[in-house]
């Protein structure tokens, strides 16, 4: 195309262009840049409420234990307290309750452990000593009656840092074994012989509740996870 | 001046010149409208929330929350108000400006604390109006029944009253 004389306008010559070219380059990183920064401050905000979150709920599971709140339905409590924080936060919480002390019950091939129907417990001075009253028998064998929660009955003393638990009783025909988290502590306990009723052994800790804490944000961009052993 | 026939170099014509101004206000125009709103806004947005997060935590570990729950128990809200006020009052910066509450926005076992003990409908009526509101919350147990109840502490920018 040709132009006229009377036509006036810029000729856009190629080292121009050149110009142009990173200059656009330019603008579009600079948008990236942006966008990166805006994503970095939002990701932060969330981190932090899901931080300070993980940390009160440790705070107050530790706080429930000191006020032996978790004794009796841990589970049900917990489960409160997750759902309190859920409605506050907004957050996706769980926490999640996992007693050490459990029975592999031989002759049924069943696991019962404590903090279930299986087992009651009870703190006899605080943070000193509680007795485990396990029950071998499994529910649909009670007939509704009430279980006698005497195969086995353990007693567990906090001796500085270990935990000491000693058989006081086995009064059932059944046999078990006796677990701490994954420790065999005894096998073949009880039965009409009552093998291992009076012996004691020592475990290094003094975790009885171990509570697993995860809270997340909806996105699923952060989250948070801890262990408390409570002892 | 004259190039000699054994000298290089481009030529910075006046229309390539004009281009590169174009491109550069472009540049400027785009920066201008969405970095400092967005960025500012949002690391303003960043530390309010750290304000108010930071001043639960220092109530939770100076035992002033353990307190304030105890007058709550004890039926001494008034006192527990006012405890609340000072406290935050010490801990906050005075640009910043809060409403303490601890319960259920429709049934609250504590409300109406603001940084001063008068006008609480003006102070409520600024949070509303706020623009950016951050909110710090805790979970805490309330004896004698240990039911579990949450506070929650909002903070923003603003002029005091």
């Amino acid at each position: 195309m040709r132009m006229r004389q009377d036509q006036r306008g810029f000729v856009l010559s190629g080292i121009a262009l050149l110009l142009v070219l990173p200059a656009m380059l330019l603008v579009a990183s600079c948008f990236a840049i942006i966008e990166m920064g805006g994503e970095a401050a939002a990701l932060q905000a969330s981190a932090d409420k899901v931080f300070y979150t993980g940390n009160d709920i440790e705070r107050v599971v530790k706080d429930l234990w000191g006020e032996s709140l978790l004794i009796e339905n841990a589970d049900i409590t917990l489960s409160k307290l997750a759902d309190n924080y859920r409605a506050a936060t907004g957050l996706l919480v769980d926490i999640t309750p996992s007693w050490m002390l459990w029975i592999h019950v031989i002759n049924t091939g069943e696991n019962h452990l404590a903090g279930t129907q299986y087992c009651n417990i009870i703190e006899n001075a605080p943070g000193e000593n509680w007795s485990y009253y396990f029950e071998d028998e499994n529910e649909a064998f009670w007939g509704g009656g009430e279980p006698d929660h005497d195969e086995p009955v353990l007693f567990v003393e906090k001796i500085g840092e270990n935990l000491r638990i000693t058989i006081e009783d086995y009064d059932g025909i059944y046999h078990s074994d006796v677990y701490y988290s994954d420790q065999l502590l005894w096998d073949w306990v009880g039965g009409l012989e009552q093998a291992h009723v009076g012996e004691n052994t020592e475990v290094e800790g003094v975790a009885q509740l171990r509570v697993f804490i995860d809270v997340r944000d909806p996105r699923g961009a952060v989250q948070y996870s801890s262990t408390v052993d409570l002892g | 001046m004259s190039f000699g026939r054994d000298q290089r170099g481009f030529i910075f014509s006046l229309d390539a010149t004009l281009a590169m101004l174009v491109v550069m206000i472009v540049m400027a125009g785009v920066v201008h409208v969405s970095s400092p709103e967005l960025i500012y806004g949002q690391h303003g947005y960043l530390r309010l929330e750290r304000h108010a997060n930071d001043a639960l935590e220092v109530m939770q570990l100076s035992g002033t929350l353990d307190n304030i729950i105890n007058l709550l128990v004890e039926g001494e809200n008034s006192l527990a108000e006012e405890l609340a006020e000072n406290e935050l009052r010490k801990i906050l910066p005075g640009e910043v400006q809060f409403r303490f509450l601890i319960g259920d926005e429709s049934n609250p076992r504590l409300d109406n604390v603001y940084p001063s003990v008068e006008n609480h409908a003006e102070w409520y009526s600024n949070f509303i109006k706020a623009e950016d509101i951050a909110v710090a919350t805790r979970v805490s147990r309330f004896p004698p029944e240990n039911v579990f109840d949450s506070v929650t502490l909002y903070v923003w920018r603003g002029a005091g009253i």
